[in-house]
């Protein structure tokens, strides 16, 4: 936990590359996800029509956390995003959340997350992604970790914007600044383009609501059905629906 | 002009140039309102605004008339003139008369000359320390403009420099939102289009990367165009494949 100038500061020192390496979007989320309160933390960013690529995780938990809202669409980054507002989760076995995200509980079963705290990265009126921290243990982020989270979110979103701009004459409309994101964010896509072709020609929405119900249906996470889809160990057929 | 009209004028000057701070407006209309509340309120015979430039240079944005000669004056203050020393300075430049000023302004002073401005006053247009361009009033006469009309002249260009100043930061902020959404989704349908390739022709992704990339260049496209038409079907796979035998030393990505 720290307060928000140093967080500032952190992130102008990624900014000028300080960190080692290429300052991409990635890496100026690594920064801020170690930054914030709880026991792990991710940024995700969100494209208008609602894709996501997470940018960055800070464990395994938190990274399960996103892959399950992920593959069943549901969850406290989502209400986040839509409804431009945090979402505190302080008790995640609350009988109230899991009728809001079924899927999501269930799915979270096995993993030590007990509270899930969700910020929107804000531009102005604009969301372009959120932050999620995690608690192994149950209870409310105190006043401090609130106001901490909520102001860092939007300093993010002003970094990230700060890498964009700083990056768009170097690298064009290509989004290489963006960098690799979380391992295996980039097969998902992959997948879903060979599964279009796969599946007989279908929309890129089909095609990805097909990947979400196999690894649903095989308890799997997206990233590992779409590595087996990308190295050709798992073909999804059109005739075949996913036997539960 | 009698003093309750010019008051009338004054406060309708100052409500229409606050409107364009709530609603939709054009910076243009701005600044040509501006001119031309202030040619008429301060009985100006011209009046012109120019605004620094990217680049930092002058440009004409605004002029009571569009008669090019007038426009050519003003445009000739990028280099010397009232303007340029009042946009260094962040200060009001008066020349009551212009023919003390010869030496000062070797072009400037004879083609003001010529179209019978005998006297000029260079009004700043700043906010804090951000000088963003000047307001210039050119009269036939000879005489210093009054204070009280200076201060009009004063007022008039800070509400119009909040106005541009705060057009100009959310318009920034929403480039950046445009550049962010689109740098992602075009990362994101790029590697969508990859698979495409992929699966289509039973290649891996570095081939199928390549591929896009050469039928991009050839087509002197953006590689999330070509992506995007891919993915909705106005682009076929073989099209594009038919495109990627190229040397493998291009592997930059």
């Amino acid at each position: 936990m720290g307060d928000l100038s140093r967080l500032r500061a952190a992130l102008a020192a990624a900014l000028r590359a300080d960190v080692g390496g290429p300052t991409t979007a990635t890496t100026v989320a690594e920064v801020a996800s170690r930054a914030l309160p709880g026991d792990g933390a991710a940024v995700t960013l969100m494209t208008p029509d609602a894709q996501r690529h997470t940018l960055a995780a800070t464990d395994e938990v938190i990274t399960a956390v996103e892959q399950a809202q992920h593959i069943v669409g549901d969850g406290p980054s989502l209400d986040a995003f839509t409804a431009a507002r945090p979402v505190l989760v302080p008790d995640l076995s609350d009988a109230a959340w899991q009728a809001a995200w079924p899927g999501l509980t269930d799915r979270l079963a096995g993993e030590p997350v007990a509270a899930l705290f969700a910020f929107p990265m804000r531009l102005g009126v604009t969301v372009i992604g959120m932050v999620l921290c995690y608690r192994r243990d149950t209870g409310e982020l105190d006043r401090e970790e609130l106001a901490f989270a909520l102001g860092a979110a939007d300093v993010l979103a002003a970094a990230l914007t700060q890498v964009g701009e700083d990056n768009t004459l170097l690298d064009g409309q290509d989004g290489a600044w963006l960098g690799d994101g979380v391992p295996g964010s980039h097969a998902v896509h992959q997948a879903t383009g060979m599964s279009m072709v796969q599946l007989g020609g279908v929309t890129s929405a089909v095609a990805f609501a097909r990947l979400r119900a196999h690894a649903f249906a095989h308890g799997r996470t997206l990233e590992d059905v779409s590595a087996d889809i990308v190295a050709r160990r798992l073909v999804l057929q059109a005739d075949d629906p996913d036997p539960p | 002009m009698t003093t309750p009209d010019r008051e009338k004028q004054l406060v309708r000057a100052f409500v229409g140039l606050s409107d364009t701070l709530v609603s939709d407006y054009d910076i243009t209309d701005l600044l040509q309102d501006l001119v031309e509340h202030c040619a008429e309120l301060l009985r100006a015979d011209a009046a012109g605004i120019l605004l620094v430039d990217p680049r930092g240079g002058l440009r004409v944005m605004a002029s009571t008339s569009e008669h090019t000669r007038l426009l050519e004056l003003f445009q000739q203050q990028a280099n010397e003139g009232p303007c340029v020393d009042c946009v260094s300075s962040g200060e009001p430049v008066s020349v009551p008369d212009l023919t003390e000023r010869a030496e000062q302004w070797p072009r400037f002073v004879p083609a003001a000359a010529e179209q019978d401005f005998r006297a000029v006053d260079a009004v700043p247009m700043r906010l804090r320390d951000e000088i963003i361009g000047a307001m210039n009033l050119f009269r036939t006469r000879t005489g210093a403009m009054p204070d009280a009309d200076l201060g009009v002249a004063r007022a008039l260009a800070d509400v119009a420099t909040i106005g541009i100043l705060s057009e100009r930061a959310i318009h920034h902020r929403s480039v950046l939102v445009t550049q962010l959404e689109g740098a992602l989704s075009s990362r994101l349908i790029v590697e969508q289009a990859k698979g495409i390739l992929s699966a289509s022709g039973a290649t891996d992704m570095d081939h199928a990367f390549r591929s896009l990339r050469a039928y991009a260049r050839r087509t002197q496209s953006r590689l999330s165009q070509v992506a995007a038409q891919l993915a909705d079907g106005t682009l076929t796979a073989a099209q594009v494949l038919s495109a990627g035998d190229v040397p493998a030393t291009d592997r930059s990505r």
